[in-house]
């Protein structure tokens, strides 16, 4: 009898679940409807990237969010957030479930060959992280028989590859946050750490990292972009709203609010 | 009536049943004996289909089935036919005592909960278990579980009862009030067969007694027949074996 | 660095409010995953034609490639080859590759419980002439689930803790708003803490209701 009232419970359970799902199914199918009248721009992204691109009381906020937002009131479009891992807005990218990543994306020939990419948003320029009391790194010559930690996937591990063509130091890649990265540094695990400027900046303030400072750098510069897919049509919208944005100032004034300088031009 | 014709089954290369042919009357007891390993249990599975015999004919009671030609609707009929006492008792041992009884009674035959617990609790009674109605099998004697399995098998009110050496794992103590369970049931007409390594209990109860040895009936007949004028050598050396390893037995506890 | 103890209370009830989904879809994948791996079982002890060894290969996918593999291939790879595929959403895709994945598992817990329940049992109830399936619902699975319970729990905490992987899929669960609160103040020690005492009270919680259903499964048997 006990036994029986248990399974008659766990069908419940699934039939409850089954029409849940099944009705969040159907909520999808009216966005889909929606959509085509309003023009909705998907966007993506981790928001794990303090002050660019970041989550609080569940909105999506921060420099990248303020950008898109701007470009897509602009263009026309209404934007819809969905957060992600890292590692999967790529995949929801290609599938068509977004039509964009907001997140620090750089271009780089790779991605180029596979997205069109928007005019840049951002100009990142990518530095070496150090101790504090480090005085021996000041350039690439001296990273020679170091060990330099950077963010696996990144641009900045293809940017760092490239500056280690000649294999002179060794190179450590992470798949973590950027306070954890740079925590590597303080603890002697690594002698240097690449990444970029604002981001290293912003986190040795944030997370208090007293004893690590900026080495050097940044030696190149990535361009910060919004991908699409090659077939998408509001590519050409949106960059056409970011030229605009640029020319107004209004990219600007987003910039110093967030990063407090103006990073949409190279410096 | 019970008749086998012929039964023959197989594991693998070894051939267990060699052709068993067997007429058993209503209300008759039948008892069988012979060595371990002579096909006396696999005979029983074969009559309730636990496995299925290669070739013969078996006829139950009303149902007739060609083994050559089995289907899942005969298998059933056939099945529902007989009931199994257990060696090892075999309960049910999710199940309470009463619910052993019941739960075959409502689900299989479709009785109404309250018809198969009347029946239960009749039967515990004859058996002399009512004061066990609600206990789990993991907490009786050995000898209880049996008159529990015993109570299971009558109460399906089969044609026949099954029974494969439902005493032999009993503690010797235990042995006497499960063969009192079986011997009022002989008084009552059931019919029976026995695989039985109590030659005493055979000769008392059984009307007929079968001898198998190596998979082949080698000799049948009554119990005076078997145990006092056995006609087969084999027959003779199994009973001769089995008296000296009976006095072996007595000359331990003697010394 | 100091660790900001404020902070990681404050975070606690701001993470709870995301529990009900890691707790949903594990409770939803659990049950699925059981029907499914029930129905495994089921073809498994029957050696059922064509279906038994695409049932072997099945269990032999789904627990020799990764679930984040699998999770990818279900909401970004099938969609690709079968555009309709795209209408599905993340929490569909989440439960259905959770349960996929899990059923797996699950039937081979199952299977050894199943074998463990001595073979008079079954014998018992044919001789009274119950069917397989009958002998299956009332006699043999009662018997294995209280052999598999302890795995079963095992198996249920692992879910819980797998679904966090969700999150590829875009699927908010309690680490994901863990990671996304960590990354907003920078408190990563804190925020990660205050998921993790989280996780650790599910599972303390799980581990008694697992004990007490073990208890009451152990009756029979006393
Ligand atoms: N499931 C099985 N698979 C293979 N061989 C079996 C199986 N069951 C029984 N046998 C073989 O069949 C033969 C007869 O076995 P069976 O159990 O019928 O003998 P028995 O006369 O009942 O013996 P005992 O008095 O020891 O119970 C034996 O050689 C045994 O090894
Ligand atoms: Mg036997």
């Amino acid at each position: 009898m006990k036994l029986k009232n248990i399974w008659s419970m766990l069908l419940v359970i699934v039939v409850v679940g089954v029409l849940t799902a099944c009705s969040s199914k159907d909520s999808s199918k009216e966005r889909g409807s929606v959509k085509a009248d309003e023009k909705v721009l998907n966007v993506g992204t981790a928001a794990g990237r303090s002050p660019f691109i970041y989550q609080k009381d569940n909105k999506v906020i921060g420099y990248d969010a303020d950008i898109i937002e701007a470009a897509a009131k602009k263009a026309g479009y209404k934007v819809k957030w969905t957060t992600a891992e890292f590692e999967g807005l790529f995949g929801s990218l290609d599938s068509g479930r977004i039509d964009t990543i907001a997140n620090q994306l750089s271009v780089t020939t790779e991605r180029e060959e596979k997205y069109s990419f928007t005019v840049p948003y951002l100009y990142s320029g990518s530095v070496f992280a150090v101790k504090v009391d480090n005085e021996n790194i000041k350039s690439v010559d001296d990273l020679k028989d170091k060990v330099v930690g950077v963010g696996l996937g990144t641009a900045a591990e293809k940017e760092l590859k490239d500056i280690n063509k000649n294999n002179d130091f060794t190179i450590k890649t992470f798949s973590e946050d950027p306070t954890a990265e740079l925590k590597e540094v303080s603890l002697g695990r690594v002698d240097a750490y690449y990444n970029d400027q604002v981001q290293v900046k912003t986190t040795i303030e944030k997370a208090k990292l007293d004893d690590v400072k900026i080495g050097f750098g940044p030696t190149s510069w990535g361009n910060i972009a919004f991908p699409f897919t090659t077939d998408s049509k509001k590519v050409e919208d949106i960059s056409k709203a970011l030229e605009e944005l640029t020319n107004d100032g209004t990219l600007k004034e987003i910039s110093e609010k967030w990063l407090g300088i103006d990073a949409t031009k190279k410096q | 009536m019970i008749s086998v014709q012929n039964l023959h089954k197989s594991y693998k290369d070894n051939e267990v049943l060699k052709g068993i042919s067997l007429t058993v009357e209503k209300g008759q007891v039948v008892a069988i004996i012979g060595p371990s390993g002579s096909g006396k249990s696999t005979f029983l599975r074969c009559l309730n289909v636990l496995e299925q015999a290669d070739k013969g004919q078996i006829t139950i009671d009303d149902v007739a089935v060609d083994i050559a030609n089995l289907t899942n609707k005969k298998t059933e009929l056939l099945r529902h036919k007989t009931a199994m006492v257990f060696q090892n008792y075999s309960l049910f041992k999710n199940k309470t005592v009463k619910e052993n009884i019941t739960m075959p009674l409502v689900t299989v035959q479709k009785k109404s909960q309250r018809e198969a617990d009347s029946i239960a609790e009749n039967l515990l009674a004859q058996v002399g278990l009512s004061d066990k109605e609600n206990f789990y099998p993991n907490s009786l004697s050995g000898g209880q579980q049996q008159r529990v399995g015993i109570a299971r098998a009558v109460a399906l009110n089969p044609y026949a009862i099954l029974f494969d050496e439902p005493t032999s794992a009993l503690d010797p103590e235990l042995v006497g009030e499960v063969l009192q369970v079986i011997q009022s049931l002989a008084l009552s007409n059931m019919t029976m067969i026995v695989v039985t390594h109590e030659m005493s209990f055979a000769r008392q109860v059984a009307d007929h007694v079968v001898f198998m040895a190596e998979g082949y009936i080698v000799e049948q007949g009554t119990p005076e027949e078997i145990f006092n004028n056995p006609k087969q050598e084999r027959t003779k050396k199994f009973l001769q074996q089995l008296s000296v390893e009976k006095q072996l037995v007595v000359k331990e506890l003697v010394i | 660095m100091k660790f900001d103890f404020m902070y990681f209370l404050e975070s606690l009830p701001q993470l709870l409010k995301y529990v009900y989904i890691t707790l949903g879809v594990s409770v939803v994948s659990m049950i699925i995953s059981f029907v499914i791996s029930i129905v495994l079982v089921l073809i498994d002890r029957n050696r059922t034609k064509v279906l038994y060894p695409l049932s072997r290969l099945y269990i032999s996918f789904f627990r020799g490639t990764p679930l984040l593999v699998q999770l990818f291939v279900l909401y970004f790879g099938l969609p690709q080859i079968f555009p309709e595929m795209a209408v599905m959403t993340s929490l569909q895709a989440a439960l259905i590759g959770l349960s996929l994945n899990n059923a797996a598992y699950l039937s081979e817990i199952l299977r050894g419980s199943l074998n463990g329940v001595e073979s008079n049992q079954m014998d018992a109830c044919l001789s009274v002439g119950m069917t397989k399936l009958q002998a299956m619902r009332k006699v043999i699975f009662p018997q294995a689930i209280r052999v598999a319970v302890p795995s079963l729990g095992n198996n249920f905490i692992g879910l819980i803790k797998e679904s966090s992987l969700t999150f590829v899929l875009g699927l908010a669960e309690i680490l994901a708003h863990a990671k996304m609160l960590a990354a907003e103040s920078y408190l990563y020690m804190e925020s990660y803490l205050a998921v993790a005492v989280i996780y650790w009270g599910l599972t303390v919680i799980i581990g008694w209701l697992q004990r007490r259903l073990e208890y009451r499964l152990e009756v029979p048997y006393l």
